[in-house]
């Protein structure tokens, strides 16, 4: 269990420049974000986007961001929700080159890659990602519920669901 | 107790997951893609319009200027008036713009890059809302070649200002390129933009989806502020 969404406070000085606090933020949360993002797109390379697209609103919201707050959360949900609009009409367009290029570095960790994603292919990205935020990084039904925009029961029917599918396939 | 597949799945998971590299530096930066995957034609000449428009406006006698001392008409002027041409803008070109690539961002099987254009000239220009893109290597040679729009609108590009657009370039299958590459606009006067790399040392260029040696793709969104 990473854990990472049990009391997470990224919390800045106020007098702490936000240029400061932004590669703070960057260096603490960029695997969490991208680990989210995985979980939500079952792609490599998609998830590097997400990662990078969420890290750009928030640099280019930095000066209205209450940095006194976790910023985690924001940029889970901010990458949730490029992840549902924009970046999906982005992954038709984009859809026959899905598994070739998920990753372009080291052929041991794209074979395993490749072998997970086939695994997790089935679910849905909802299932997906709450398995994931529950099961791996150990956060609450509530705390996963709150990124997710939806509630803690309907999560965890998601996870039973995912749980499921898994078990059978 | 011994792990049942779910587990061992997700361990799997979150193993492999931790392979990945975060990129050294942070993106910094205008966000420009939130609009522009659907930005038109259509959407860039309205942009045109928009901009020419403010050229007009701008060039309008001020209406609150209305008391300023102007000097009287002469009454024998020493030289008649002659006509003059109205004043035509030229086509931008890589004298008066200068373009750079702000970031490279990845997506399945692509690389997309950021590209911000200046015109850093002192006068308006025009700069045709889409083009001839390519992608260049360090040394100019083309590495995979764009077509030539059928027809573009015309974009007013005034002096300081600043325009956009994504370029997705797909299936580079040739030999490694030398540093650094780049990204080329060719005008329709066969004259080309070339924009500044992201670093001296960028070989950024999308993996090879196909055949050995099969083409690549590139394809450029409209400019757009």
């Amino acid at each position: 269990m990473r854990g990472v969404y049990v009391g997470v406070t990224t919390q800045v000085a106020i007098a702490e420049p936000t240029d400061i606090a932004y590669e703070r933020a960057y260096e603490q949360h960029w695997a969490d974000v991208f680990r989210f993002a995985l979980a939500w797109t079952n792609d490599w390379s998609a998830a590097e986007d997400l990662a990078q697209d969420a890290y750009l609103r928030l640099w280019n919201s930095r000066d209205r961001l209450d940095w006194n707050r976790p910023v985690l959360p924001w940029l889970l949900v901010t990458a949730r929700r490029l992840a549902t609009d924009r970046f999906r009409a982005l992954r038709r367009r984009l859809l026959s080159a899905y598994h070739a290029a998920s990753i372009d570095g080291d052929p041991a960790v794209r074979a395993r890659w490749l072998d997970v994603c086939a695994a997790m292919a089935d679910l849905s990205p909802l299932e997906r990602t709450a398995l994931v935020m529950t099961a791996v990084e150990g956060a609450s039904y509530e705390e996963a519920g709150r990124v997710l925009g939806t509630t803690a029961g309907a999560l965890r029917a998601a996870v039973s669901r995912a749980r499921t599918k898994l078990e059978t396939a | 107790m011994e792990p049942t597949r779910v587990s061992r799945l997700l361990e799997e998971w979150s193993s492999v997951a931790n392979e990945a590299r975060r990129p050294a530096a942070p993106p910094r930066g205008v966000d420009v893609r939130s609009g522009l995957p659907s930005a038109t034609l259509a959407g860039a000449s309205l942009v045109a319009m928009a901009l020419v428009l403010a050229g007009v406006l701008l060039s309008r006698p001020d209406p609150n200027n209305v008391g300023a001392v102007t000097p009287p008409p002469s009454l024998n002027p020493t030289a008649p008036p002659t006509p003059t041409a109205a004043p035509t803008i030229g086509l931008c070109g890589p004298d008066n713009v200068s373009a750079q690539i702000t970031l490279w961002e990845g997506a399945a099987g692509h690389r997309i890059a950021d590209v911000e254009v200046t015109n850093a000239g002192s006068g308006a220009c025009t700069l045709p809302a889409v083009a001839k893109p390519q992608l260049l290597d360090g040394n100019g040679e083309v590495l995979i070649d764009g077509s030539s729009p059928t027809s573009s609108p015309m974009i007013a590009f005034a002096p300081g200002a600043v325009l956009r657009t994504l370029v997705q370039a797909g299936n580079y299958c040739g030999p490694d390129p030398a540093p650094p590459v780049s990204v080329a606009f060719v005008l329709s006067d066969g004259g080309s933009i070339v924009a500044d790399p992201v670093s001296p040392t960028d070989v950024t260029v999308p993996p090879c989806l196909g055949a050995s040696g099969s083409a690549g793709t590139i394809e450029m969104q409209p400019w757009a502020p």
